[in-house]
């Protein structure tokens, strides 16, 4: 699973592309699949029921959970709920589909198809310790649509 | 939205989340199921993920959540991850675990805390852009 450095670049690469505003709802999206599901990282530092946050909070890292999850936050935003929830959806649908690139040695978090399968999907490309070589690949994609986006906008004007 | 929508994702929810946490031993048995049905599960095989607490002649010990377990695993190159975790895919058996494969997760606080830094810019971000009112968040300058 890809660090939310990673997560929150993907989402600013997709704000820059396409102009999505506000984008900090996209941001929220990038990292709610995750919010939750992490409180299992207490087990780290205490001897801590470790697997009843993670499976208590598991659909909320799988597309049905997330599409359920959208819709209970718009009654917290004045705002038009239809742009709300597409905003979000961009933000939780990138980080599920970057979540494919995890490899494990079994089990990982991606149960895209919970709760028809209980089987992770995933790529296998990328070792949950190694997550700098993301980070320095989607900086170095995120700073070229940046000087792309800047280019574009001085040739316009 | 009408109330009984919310009423009814909110049913839903609750449900998909206990689906998840009443099923998950059948699918990926972890210690805390070995734990409570040994001979039920001897044999199943599954990946822990914890930190590696102590070494010992024929492997480590392993604490997953609140359990302990020894990992019987024969490499004798095996060190303690750096700032980091271990997880193990290996056989439940009695009173350990035989590891097929172990992989360290070297650095991984790291990425956890950085990734820290990730949630403090969402939050600037956001409160930069919406503001706290009675009724909500408000897009700021409407």
């Amino acid at each position: 699973m890809p660090d939310w450095i990673v997560h929150v670049l993907i989402g600013l690469i997709l704000i820059e592309i396409f102009n999505l505003k506000p984008k900090s709802l996209v941001l929220i999206g990038v990292l709610l699949p995750d919010a939750l599901i992490k409180l299992e990282l207490f087990h780290v530092m205490f001897p801590f029921p470790k697997y009843l946050f993670m499976w208590l909070f598991q659909p909320l890292h799988a597309p049905i959970g997330m599409a359920l999850f959208t819709v209970l936050m718009l009654p917290f935003f004045k705002y038009n709920k239809a742009k709300t929830y597409g905003l979000l959806a961009v933000g939780w649908i990138s980080h599920l589909v970057f979540d494919l690139t995890g490899r494990h040695l079994m089990q990982g978090q991606n149960l895209l198809l919970f709760p028809f399968s209980w089987v992770n999907i995933e790529l296998g490309w990328v070792w949950a310790d190694e997550f700098y070589k993301a980070d320095a690949v989607f900086l170095v994609i995120f700073l070229a649509v940046i000087w792309y986006n800047e280019c574009f906008k001085r040739q316009k004007s | 939205m009408k109330w009984y929508v919310y009423l009814l994702v909110i049913a839903a929810l609750i449900f998909l989340m206990l689906y998840s946490l009443i099923n998950y031993h059948r699918h990926y048995p972890s210690l805390d199921t070995f734990y409570n049905e040994p001979g039920k599960y001897a044999g199943a095989r599954a990946e822990n993920c914890g930190m590696m607490v102590d070494k010992t002649n024929d492997g480590f010990i392993l604490r997953a959540g609140v359990n302990k377990i020894l990992v019987r695993y024969n490499q004798t190159s095996l060190r303690y991850p750096l700032l980091g975790t271990v997880c193990v895919l290996g056989t439940y058996n009695d009173g350990f675990i035989h590891a097929e494969a172990v992989r360290l997760n070297d650095f991984i606080f790291v990425k956890y805390f950085i990734s820290l830094l990730a949630f403090f810019y969402v939050v600037f971000v956001f409160f930069r852009e919406w503001k706290i009112t009675i009724r909500g968040f408000k897009p700021r300058g409407k």
